[in-house]
């Protein structure tokens, strides 16, 4: 069968300009995120325990429950680029931010070592690897669509939902450690 | 290759770091280049130290010594693997190797400086100006002095990538957020002529509560600070 509208054909091939992360990689950001919460709850008691993932469940909750949804309104908006391309597209942006709270473990450390500003440092960083995160997903989505689509007004929508996109998993993944934090 | 002698090496971090960066980029490199570059950051950055130290006289003088060249060296140290995995997730591939080479240039290049800053410090320290202003002043030099060594960092970034300034602003607040933790627990560098010499304060309080004081003070606002015990080894005074 063949399709007269181009808007409707589905991909056909997938190339991938960013990769897929590997489990490694994927293992590596989870850590970064559920070190950089338990780093700030070392010692500090039995209730801030349960404190201690709230990078991990913001993290990955926020990504969980958005994705999918992405995903589905993507191609309701009959944009071209393929699925597991946006995946990618998202993937990356979350492993490498996971990196840098890997990264930013030392200096936690050394805050919950020496003073009380390790909580506050905590929602700084979380907060600062999401903005990092995000800017560099919706860069990421948008560029994904470009080599997908030709026609600029493809690429305008998906700048738009790559943003509503955005906003709407930096809502959940706040409501989320809000969650943890104050045990809802 | 002929290997540079500690003085040309001296001249190259103030002159060029970026041709320090380059031209030491194998493990056998770094391992030559790393105790030399922590010696001159040490040596200038322990010269300034004596000259802060200068302000209380006495064993200050040593204390202040010893401690200087360990807040040039911590914040970049503990800074680096955050920095370098900024820069990644913004699509710059740097290695750890070069990164941790620049960053000892810039350590370098700062210690070399603020040792020649010394003399223009102890100049109103030799005269007694008043010790909050004499805080500001070492403060300030140390400032002047780490701007160029930071620049030595930057400098080894290769480019292109994506949002570079978010990585570029990230790594700026994560060493000056460093640089204040560490120096607020070295404390005190300049030290009142009445109060007694102490090598380190007890762990309490942290920077910004002692930034709050420190301006309420400024203004005339005097008042009990409350020292929170909060940190790991924070102890309660018996």
């Amino acid at each position: 069968m063949s399709v007269s509208n181009p808007a409707l054909a589905l991909p056909t091939s997938v190339a991938l300009a960013l990769p897929l992360p590997t489990s490694v990689e994927l293992a590596r950001a989870i850590a970064g995120y559920a070190l950089l919460g338990g780093v700030a709850a070392l010692g500090a008691g039995e209730a801030a325990v349960s404190h201690a993932p709230v990078g991990l469940v913001s993290a990955v909750g926020a990504l969980a429950l958005t994705v999918p949804a992405l995903l589905v309104a993507h191609p309701f908006l009959t944009l071209r680029a393929a699925p597991q391309a946006l995946v990618a597209a998202i993937a990356r942006p979350f492993t490498r931010t996971g990196d840098v709270a890997l990264g930013l473990v030392p200096t936690l450390l050394l805050f919950r070592a020496t003073s009380g500003l390790a909580q506050l440092l905590l929602a700084l960083m979380l907060v600062g690897a999401a903005g990092l995160g995000f800017s560099l997903a919706i860069r990421n989505l948008v560029q994904t669509e470009a080599d997908a689509s030709e026609d600029s007004w493809s690429v305008w929508k998906m700048t738009l939902l790559a943003w509503a996109w955005s906003g709407l998993a930096a809502l959940i993944g706040a409501r989320l450690g809000i969650g943890v934090l104050l045990d809802l | 290759m002929s290997r540079p002698s500690i003085l040309t090496l001296t001249s190259q971090v103030l002159r060029d770091p970026q041709a320090v960066v380059v031209a030491h980029d194998t493990p056998a490199d770094l391992g030559w280049l790393a105790p030399r570059l922590l010696a001159i950051s040490g040596v200038g950055a322990a010269l300034f130290g004596a000259v802060v130290g200068s302000y209380r006289g006495g064993e200050q003088v040593l204390y202040a010594a010893m401690k200087l060249p360990i807040l040039l060296w911590a914040p970049p140290l503990l800074a680096l693997p955050a920095i370098h995995a900024a820069w990644r997730a913004c699509d710059v591939e740097v290695s750890y190797r070069r990164l941790a080479v620049a960053s000892l240039a810039g350590m370098a290049r700062a210690g070399v400086l603020v040792s020649a800053l010394a003399p223009i410090l102890w100049l109103p320290y030799s005269v007694e100006v008043e010790y909050h202003f004499s805080v500001l002043l070492f403060a300030g030099m140390l400032v002047l002095a780490g701007l160029p060594g930071l620049t030595a960092i930057a400098g080894a970034i290769p480019a292109g990538g994506h949002r570079r300034w978010i990585a570029a602003t990230g790594s700026l607040a994560l060493i000056g957020l460093l640089l204040a933790q560490t120096g607020w627990l070295l404390r005190p560098f300049v030290a009142r002529p009445t109060t007694a010499v102490a090598l380190l304060r007890p762990v309490e309080g942290d920077i910004l509560s002692g930034l709050g004081t420190t301006l309420t003070s400024s203004l005339g606002l005097y008042g009990d600070w409350d020292a929170g015990r909060d940190g790991l080894l924070a102890r309660e005074p018996r």
